[in-house]
């Protein structure tokens, strides 16, 4: 649209300057009387500039003041069942971009009402997956098995939203497209969730942590029964991060969630199901224990103690006959993090 | 009702609406001014050095003016129609937007449809009101009889029902994956291709370029809107199957 926008200017002004330039090279005497060439020039730069001028005057983004919401009342993760979600599961899916297979068979079986990790490195073919299972690409060969979409929630990976409107604006739109009832309450309470809730500006505006948990609000609103979210705590702060991930959490049991992401950390933190997907192919999937028991290693302990001197806790470990003993200092980053941020306040 | 209210706010929100609506109404006043003016505008260019005798030039009318409309709406008006198609399909995928929209209940051929619905009612609506501002700023400078009014009222209509078709073309060219300009520029080679027909005039009668004629046929109507059909048809058939 940019390109556009930048063409139509080089246009107007290319025409304006050739008017203007006929009209300096036009005899006075054969001007029409009324006007002389500074009027004729006035008439050549209002007519030439009419455009940009409705453009600017009427065409401009029109936000307005937001509507008054009400307080939400409750929580929007209170409005799923207790107990439910959706299984969702992929058979012998396939997909190729010409010569070059990103999905080579893949089969998953996400079970109702789990917290279900899709992990790979970049270029995987993660995206490319639930793109597929969401029906926005289209599988060479395969099935794929899912609730209506009615009762889906979805988060792109890349979250773009009509751009002059608010967030609550969005929120009402998708609430209404997907049929849900009381849409103002939902709107509230997502808003809420998202920490968006005094934000009144367009989406345009947002920064890219905003939109992507504006993402998670509207695939939330309609409190479907399966979620798949690609990559949902990416461009996020480590506050923010922790936010979403307990938001998933919470919904363990309440509703199926299937997410992609490359970072372990957020896998062990929430999920108990995980798939790896590696050259096409789904490498091992299970629950979180059953791929550790399967793949990691079975003696390896992590353990979180206070110490008041932790060379010698080191000491009298290896002495115990452990080995390999690596002591870190406590605490974790993005915990010292929320703490500075909150003293800072 | 939901999503067709979205598409008009996505066509309010786009840039190329407001220039439509603004070089529509800047053309409906001009084209009566300048049919009127056109005497003194030919002796003012011609100067001294052309004998040209305005005098002997027939008295402006109102059939000049409805011309120089018809020219209008045949040489911009419709390019910027292109234009503002493209900024409706193209331009939600190129953005992001429709990705989070058709993960919801909406089906495809529903996105499809209102984003054609949207696009004619926007295009109609302003060409009925520049219509009749032509013709009130027309009655107030030449002799307007209300039985000449038919002549463009039916070349208004005839020129919308052309520009539904141009529509059609411009969304099937963003159902199969043209980007934003590719759809316009689809649109616009639409035009000019049924320009070029026009040459031959044998063509008039029964087909699309007999609608950018102030004597439109029924002939020329009727296969029209059944190009526009099969265009919609294609369209729909087309984005069904697209990947986004």
């Amino acid at each position: 649209m940019i390109y556009a926008a930048i063409t139509l200017a080089v246009a107007q002004v290319t025409l304006l300057v050739v008017a203007l330039t006929v009209l300096l090279r036009t005899p006075t005497d054969r001007l029409s009387k009324g006007l002389g060439r500074w009027g004729w020039a006035a008439v050549v730069i209002v007519a030439n500039l009419i455009g940009p001028i409705l453009f600017l005057t009427l065409g401009r983004e029109r936000t307005g003041p937001a509507a008054a919401l009400p307080a939400p009342a409750g929580h929007l993760i209170d409005r799923f069942p207790s107990t439910g979600g959706a299984p969702l599961r992929t058979r012998a899916l396939r997909k190729s971009f010409r010569d070059h297979v990103v999905l080579d068979g893949v089969d998953l079986d996400v079970p109702a009402g789990s917290i279900y990790g899709f992990l790979g490195p970049n270029g995987s073919g993660k995206t490319t997956a639930l793109r597929v299972i969401m029906g926005f690409a289209h599988a060479d060969s395969g099935t794929v098995d899912l609730p209506a979409r009615a009762d889906i929630g979805h988060l792109p990976d890349v979250p773009a939203f009509d751009p002059w409107l608010s967030p609550a604006g969005y929120l009402r739109l998708a609430a209404r497209l997907s049929g849900a009832d009381d849409v103002e309450e939902r709107v509230a309470e997502a808003l809420d969730l998202s920490g968006l809730r005094h934000v009144r500006r367009p989406i345009g505006g947002l920064s890219r942590g905003m939109r992507q948990r504006l993402g998670i609000a509207q695939a939330l609103i309609h409190t479907p029964q399966l979620i798949i979210l690609d990559e949902p705590t990416s461009a996020l702060d480590p506050i923010a991060r922790g936010e979403v991930l307990d938001t998933i959490a919470a919904l363990r049991g309440r509703a199926t969630v299937f997410f992609s992401t490359h970072s372990m950390a957020d896998v062990e933190r929430v999920c108990d199901h995980a798939a790896f997907l590696g050259g096409g192919r789904i490498i091992a999937a299970g629950t979180l224990t059953e791929l550790v028991g399967r793949y990691g290693d079975p003696h390896q302990v992590t353990a979180t103690f206070h110490s008041p001197d932790a060379a010698r806790t080191g000491q009298l470990l290896e002495d115990a006959g452990f080995r390999d003993v690596h002591l870190t200092t406590a605490g974790r980053l993005d915990a010292a993090f929320a703490t500075a941020l909150e003293g800072s306040r | 009702m939901t999503l067709l209210a979205r598409q008009f706010r996505v066509l309010r929100a786009s840039w190329a609406t407001w220039v439509l609506a603004g070089f529509a109404l800047f053309f409906a006043v001009l084209a009566p001014v300048t049919a009127t003016f056109m005497p003194e505008i030919l002796g003012s260019l011609a100067g001294g050095e052309i004998p040209i005798d305005v005098s002997a030039l027939p008295d402006p009318t109102a059939a000049d003016a409805w011309v120089q409309w018809s020219s209008n709406l045949n040489q911009i008006i419709i390019i910027l129609v292109a234009i503002v198609a493209a900024s409706t399909i193209s331009a939600d995928i190129a953005r992001g937007s429709a990705v989070p929209i058709l993960a919801r209940p909406v089906s495809r051929t529903w996105y499809w449809g209102s984003a054609f619905l949207a696009v004619t009612v926007a295009v109609t609506l302003i060409t009925v009101v520049s219509t009749a501002l032509m013709t009130g700023v027309t009655a107030l400078l030449l002799d307007v009889s209300p039985t000449a009014l038919r002549t463009p009222a039916l070349a208004t209509a005839a020129w919308l029902l052309f520009a539904c078709s141009l529509i059609a073309v411009t969304l099937l060219a963003s159902s199969l994956g043209a980007p934003t300009l590719g759809a316009a520029a689809a649109g616009v080679g639409w035009f000019a291709l049924t320009a070029l027909a026009g040459l031959w005039t044998a063509s008039h009668a029964w087909s699309p370029t007999g609608l950018l004629t102030l004597e439109p046929t029924w002939g020329a109507a009727a296969v029209t809107a059944l190009v526009t059909a099969g265009m919609v048809a294609a369209g729909l058939a087309a984005f069904r199957r697209r990947e986004i």
